[in-house]
């Protein structure tokens, strides 16, 4: 199995201020001016992860802790929450894992996602994978004869909220590249199929709540 | 001249004879009021002189009433014209009758005619399914001519349609004819009247048709299914054969140019009393061209084919004609490919290809009476297609591909002129096609009834026309379609004709939507016919391979026919006589456009697909051409289209609320299509002199078009765009004519297509630069 590189920008930022300010303001309303020490702190943390395998070998996926940012294979714990095997992915809940996690397509920029919805979150059932593996539905095209040809492309302007195997924790992802090194699809090098870079290597860059229950990125 | 329309002051009509005389008899109270006949002093006569192929006359003039000496004596009308540029003797001094009749008599009115702007006689068929003058349709129809054609050097008729405005070529298994933004399966292709069939995914291959023997090519834009029903949605080109009337005539043609390609055809013809033949025989090939050199196998493979055809004319009396005309077409096509097996095995085969096309047809036209045609006629084609895949390495046979599909249509057409004010055409008959292959495991037949009729009314003869069609197709299996046109035109002006017409157009399933039973053993999917699912889905739930229906078979809806609703309307201006100016502005709508989706899911997670009457589609522009003729033997014909053709894209997208809750929103909205340009335009310039030398330089321009949709979202984003081209074209020649009593004419050619070596894949008929040497002769 290739060697796992994963870059970590463990920045442990705080959310800027005015990121909080419509959600404090609520707080405020609700609380009628009393305040509350417990009030959950933000704790966001933004990560890049390039070009994680997910070669599928005996069938086996590449599972993933979006929590410790660590990759593992053993599908029956709770310590992962989103897999990868070729173009299919799978998340810690229903038919994959013990977990009580599941996963919401959004239609949205990653950079506009602020807030994870609070429920509607699918699971992997025997019958369907909670992200569609066709073209076009779940996160990416396949551009077959056109242009790159027989390219796997991620969609534009799709983000993947996942609620963690624990069932408290939420993170926002979003897949860049399905080939190593994450190379410019127009470039002649990837256009042509003989130099392009091998497949099922995934980058994303995803940012996870660490505060459980908090839906705020 | 025989036939010319004179009429007087819009109320009484004669037409002249074999010796192009005419006698004109009209009451005076028909032309004049009885206010007008008490008074002594001159009375406005206007006389409307029209035929086919010239620009209509218009004499202004007065007449004088002098009454009787006698009482029993009427009195005498003296005529006075006004002398227009074409009339060499406009005095008339009709005699006195006791009626008030006037009367051809001392002097006759002289009156010539000049021909209408495009040659002389250029009558059209395809606009009316009648006999018309180009400058008298009220539809936009363009025609290119023979001269056109043989200055052009074609050999395909692909080659000379792609230089006209507003239409576009394009590729999809074959080469096909883009107009007003629909792909090729919109455009009816007819040949002397009959379609063409043997369309390949939709398209019918123009490369199949040869140039030599053909008159002059007919192009109506808009739909035309209120004539001519099914496919005649964008349009019609109508490829008319030639005819002659010398006892004997002959021509031969040989080219030759790179790519080993060359061409030889021939026509006779055989002009008798009572009898007419035309033979005509081609032969056509080239190795082909690659333009990708990664890619195994060539971007157009080597071909070779041939036309024979032959068309005898018998007059059995002189109210009868039999007609019957026979067409053999046969081509070979040689390509190597990689074939992927499974997903992990691919082959490299060789495609042995034979396509046969044969077409009868039996015609009768009788004419009881001089205002009356009839024609009974009998058309029957079909066309196979057999492709034997070997595989290269160990020679084995790899797969046998057939399809082959029949035509036949009885139809009876009348065709009634009752004044020079009304004209009705009247016709009904039958379609019945067959298909067989290797996907339609049912053989399917199919049968059409149809029904149609059209009414010209010309308030103002010459100048003021209104035509109203409907047709009726009744067929086995889709829904009944019902298909109205309206148009009209109006001369304002000696220089500028108006034309307005609205109508609508279907295209009707075809054979693949209708009944495909097909299984794709790899991948592991299907996909029915609208009228083979119920009974394909039914023995799959029996299997036990439907894992979910989607949308139970007995709620499926009747397939319709693709149909569109369209306006068009445009004029001609002519700024001198020389300088045309024309221009049509198109606006169509077309719904119910048949796609693909799936019904339901095989337990091998794959699908079952269907075709729906899903899509909608507008495509509006215009165009605009000019015409000019310099100086006898220059001419300068430029155009330019503009479009925009938009699909409906209906998104279903996941979003969120303020709460940050989901909310599913859908949009509609109406996004560019792929594979249309906005701006395409052509100039051409042609020199014929007196001398013999000819030579023509043409440029067609195509602008950026969406190529490929890289992120599936159905429509062209501005970063998926192809960037525009233009393509020039050089050729000339020397015509030398024998001064002996037959006039034979010999033509050397020679010219370079593509000058400057543009080349694009997705656009394989364009080979790149290519030179070739002709010689025509004619006898």
């Amino acid at each position: 199995m290739n060697t796992v590189t994963r870059t970590f920008i463990r920045t442990f930022t705080r959310t800027p201020l005015w990121f909080a300010l419509p959600a404090l303001a609520l707080l405020l309303l609700q609380a009628c001016g009393t305040t509350n020490s417990s009030d959950p702190v933000s704790n966001t943390e933004s990560q890049l992860v390039e070009d994680l395998a997910a070669l599928g070998e005996n069938g086996v996926f590449t599972l993933f802790n979006l929590r410790t940012g660590e990759a593992t294979t053993d599908s029956t714990s709770t310590n992962w929450d989103i897999g990868f095997r070729g173009t299919t992915l799978i998340f810690n809940s229903g038919s994959s894992g013990p977990g009580q996690g599941g996963v919401v397509l959004l239609d949205l920029p990653f950079d506009d996602v602020t807030l994870a919805p609070s429920e509607g979150y699918q699971a992997d059932s025997a019958d369907n994978y909670a992200i569609s593996t066709g073209s076009g539905t779940g996160w990416y095209n396949y551009t077959g004869e056109g242009f790159p040809p027989f390219a796997i492309l991620p969609r534009e302007n799709v983000t993947l909220i996942i609620k963690t195997a624990n069932g408290s924790n939420y993170a926002k992802l979003e897949i860049l590249s399905y080939y190593e090194g994450n190379p410019d699809p127009t470039s002649d090098e990837f256009v042509n199929i003989q130099t392009r870079s091998a497949s099922r290597y995934y980058t994303f860059r995803y940012v996870v709540q660490q505060t459980e229950d908090l839906r705020e990125f | 001249m025989e036939g010319v329309h004179v009429i007087a002051s819009e109320t009484c009509a004669t037409a002249t004879d074999r010796q192009g005389m005419f006698d004109l008899q009209c009451d005076a109270e028909d032309l004049f009021s009885t206010l007008q006949l008490s008074q002594t002093t001159p009375l406005p006569v206007t006389l409307h002189i029209q035929s086919l192929g010239y620009q209509p006359e218009i004499l202004q003039g007065t007449a004088t009433y002098k009454p009787g000496s006698r009482t029993s004596d009427a009195g005498t009308w003296s005529f006075q014209w006004n002398a227009s540029r074409a009339i060499t003797n406009a005095n008339l001094l009709p005699n006195n009758s006791p009626t008030h009749k006037e009367n051809r008599d001392a002097q006759p009115l002289f009156i010539q005619l000049r021909a209408t702007h495009y040659k002389a006689g250029t009558v059209v068929v395809t606009a009316t399914r009648t006999q018309k003058d180009l400058e008298e349709v009220t539809l936009p129809v363009s025609v290119i001519t023979e001269r056109e054609i043989s200055n052009s050097g074609s050999t395909r008729i692909s080659e000379i349609l792609e230089e006209q405005t507003g239409l576009q070529l394009t590729s999809d298994f074959g080469t096909g004819i883009q107009i007003q933004g629909f792909d090729a399966d919109y455009t009816l292709i007819m040949l002397d009247g009959e379609p063409l069939i043997g369309r390949i995914a939709g398209t019918l291959d123009l490369n199949r048709i040869s140039v030599h023997d053909i008159r002059q090519i007919e192009i109506v834009k808009g739909p035309s299914s209120a004539l001519w029903g099914s496919d005649a949605l964008a349009g019609v080109i109508n490829i008319i054969t030639k005819k002659k009337t010398d006892p004997m005539a002959a021509d031969l043609s040989v080219r030759y140019g790179k790519n080993n390609a060359a061409d030889l055809g021939g026509t006779l013809h055989i002009n008798r009393e009572k009898a007419s033949h035309r033979l005509f025989l081609n032969g056509n090939r080239s190795d082909g061209y690659k333009l990708n050199s990664t890619l195994t196998g060539q971007t157009v493979p080597e071909f070779r084919n041939g036309t024979a055809s032959y068309r005898g004319t018998v007059q059995i009396s002189d109210r009868l004609t039999s007609t019957t005309s026979l067409r053999y077409f046969r081509e070979k096509l040689f390509s190597e490919t990689v074939l992927q097996i499974n997903e992990t095995q691919q082959t490299e085969v060789r495609t042995d290809d034979t396509q046969d096309d044969i077409s009868a047809t039996q015609r009768f036209l009788w004419t009881p009476f001089d205002q009356v045609e009839t024609s009974l006629s009998w058309y029957y084609s079909t066309f196979s297609s057999e492709s034997i895949l070997t595989q290269i390495e160990s020679g084995e046979f790899f797969e046998r591909l057939y399809f082959r599909q029949t035509y036949q249509k009885p139809e009876l057409q009348t065709d009634i002129r009752w004044s020079s004010y009304h004209q009705s055409t009247v016709g009904f008959g039958l379609i019945g096609e067959t298909l067989s292959s290797q996907r339609y495991p049912s053989d399917p037949q199919v049968s059409t009834r149809f029904a149609y009729a059209q009414q010209s009314w010309s308030p103002i003869p010459g100048i003021l026309e209104f035509t109203a069609g409907l047709r009726f197709d009744h067929h086995s299996d889709y829904k009944a379609q019902l298909s109205p046109k309206f148009s009209a035109r109006y001369r304002i002006s000696d220089r500028l004709q108006l034309r307005a017409s609205a109508g609508r157009g279907f295209k009707a399933p075809d054979f693949r939507q209708l009944f495909l039973d097909f299984t794709n053993s790899t991948a592991g999917y299907t996909v029915y016919g609208s009228s083979t699912v119920r009974e394909g889905l039914q023995q799959q739930i029996e299997r036990g391979l439907i894992a979910q229906i989607f949308l139970a078979p007995e709620q499926l809806s009747e397939i319709r026919a693709e149909s569109s609703w369209a306006l068009n309307s445009g004029f001609d201006l002519d700024i001198t006589p020389d300088f045309r100016f024309r221009t049509n502005l198109f606006w169509n709508h077309v719904t119910d456009l048949i796609e693909i989706a799936p019904i339901a899911r095989r337990t091998t997670g794959q699908s079952v697909f269907t075709y729906f009457n899903l899509d909608e589609v507008i495509t509006r522009g215009g165009e605009a051409e000019i015409r000019v003729l310099l100086a006898e033997s220059w001419t300068v014909l430029a155009g330019y289209q503009f479009l925009d053709a938009r699909r409906l894209i209906e998104t279903t997208k996941t979003v969120q609320d303020d709460e940050g809750e989901l909310i599913q929103v859908t949009e509609k909205r109406f996004e560019p299509m792929f594979n249309r340009s906005a701006h395409t335009g052509n100039i051409r310039v042609f020199y014929q002199g007196i001398d013999g030398w000819k030579g023509a330089l043409k440029g067609t321009f195509r602008g950026r078009y969406g190529l490929f949709d890289r992120n599936a979202n159905g429509f062209a984003d501005q970063d998926e765009y192809e960037s525009a081209s233009m393509i020039w074209d050089l050729s000339a020649g020397k015509t030398i004519r024998f001064q002996t009593p037959q006039r034979p004419e010999l033509t050397l050619r020679t010219g370079i297509d593509n000058l400057l070596d543009y080349t694009d894949i997705n656009q394989p008929f364009y080979a790149g630069r290519l030179w070739y040497v002709q010689l025509q002769v004619r006898l």
